[in-house]
């Protein structure tokens, strides 16, 4: 148990998944990488005849923020050689985990143990490529 | 003395409700009405054009669906929208978040702003092209109101 709890604390405190991280899996054909810049963001529709290339998800880290998972989601279209990243679903779920922190209890630091909520933001949708772009 | 740590963590969120938004459109003049709320499943407005995905946070006392609901209202006025479509509510034990995306009517003016040597001319169909930098829709506050300032230097605004 005490391994098991110093796990979770070093899990939190190194920051494993600190920044939005994100995942791609191709549906359609592979195309070359494009910038991250010419990937245009929506979630009400998609251009008319636009070409599916993959489901993307990205999620949140504990330090990252809705910037950034938007940022990590397009960079997933981006790599699949989209220019439209659509989002089907935006949902954030809460975990509760064991946090430590230290204080000053006289001349010695002392280590003291809580529990947090953390969220985890998770983007969902699908990488499309316009005739523009192909 | 013992207590302190927690103490800072637990007002360090008192009462706060944080809103965030990343554009996907073109944001239009703010709106002094509160933008209609349509929840996920439910039919958007006809006729509209997308303008932003925005997520309001919430901590206690304010950790509830009114106040993210508030929040994104709030944040959604600012960029001219009328509804929030998609609206979703996730609800924690003491975190409380919403996202939903703004939405404006199509044909609505776009947000102006003025073009150089434009100070006390009659309303222009100039567009500061700051909006249309790529980089706009990633940028942080810091970064769109350098850009933005940029934006009104002479020579940068565009038709």
């Amino acid at each position: 148990m005490p391994a098991r709890a110093f796990s979770i604390v070093a899990m939190t405190l190194i920051g494993c998944g600190t920044v939005a991280r994100s995942s791609l899996v191709r549906t359609g054909a592979s195309h070359a990488a494009v910038a991250t810049t010419s990937v245009r963001l929506c979630m009400l529709s998609v251009p008319e005849g636009a070409e599916e290339l993959g489901l993307v998800e990205a999620h949140s880290g504990p330090e990252s923020t809705f910037e950034s998972i938007a940022h990590e989601f397009k960079a997933q279209v981006a790599k699949a050689g989209g220019d439209v990243a659509k989002v089907d679903k935006i949902r954030t779920k809460f975990e509760m985990v064991s946090n430590t922190y230290t204080y000053q209890c006289g001349k010695s630091t002392c280590v003291g143990t809580n529990t947090i909520e953390v969220p985890t933001t998770t983007w969902l949708g699908h990488a499309y490529r316009t005739r523009s772009t192909q | 003395m013992r207590l302190l740590p927690l103490i800072v963590v637990v007002t360090g969120c008192v009462g706060i409700t944080k809103t965030h938004h990343v554009m996907t459109g073109r944001p239009g003049v703010p709106t002094a009405s509160l933008p209609r709320i349509y929840m996920q499943g439910a039919a958007p407005p006809d006729e509209v054009q997308e303008v932003a995905i925005l997520q309001a946070t919430a901590h206690p006392p304010n950790a509830d669906m009114p106040h993210v609901i508030e929040g994104l209202q709030s944040e959604g006025a600012k960029l001219g929208c009328t509804a929030i479509v998609q609206t979703q509510v996730d609800q924690g034990v003491s975190t409380a978040s919403a996202t939903g995306v703004c939405v404006r009517p199509i044909g609505s003016p776009d947000r102006q702003v003025p073009g150089v040597g434009e100070s006390g001319a009659a309303p222009s169909t100039r567009r500061c092209s700051a909006e249309l930098d790529p980089r706009w829709a990633n940028a942080s506050a810091i970064e769109k109101k350098s850009m933005m300032d940029q934006c009104q230097a002479p020579g940068t605004a565009v038709e």
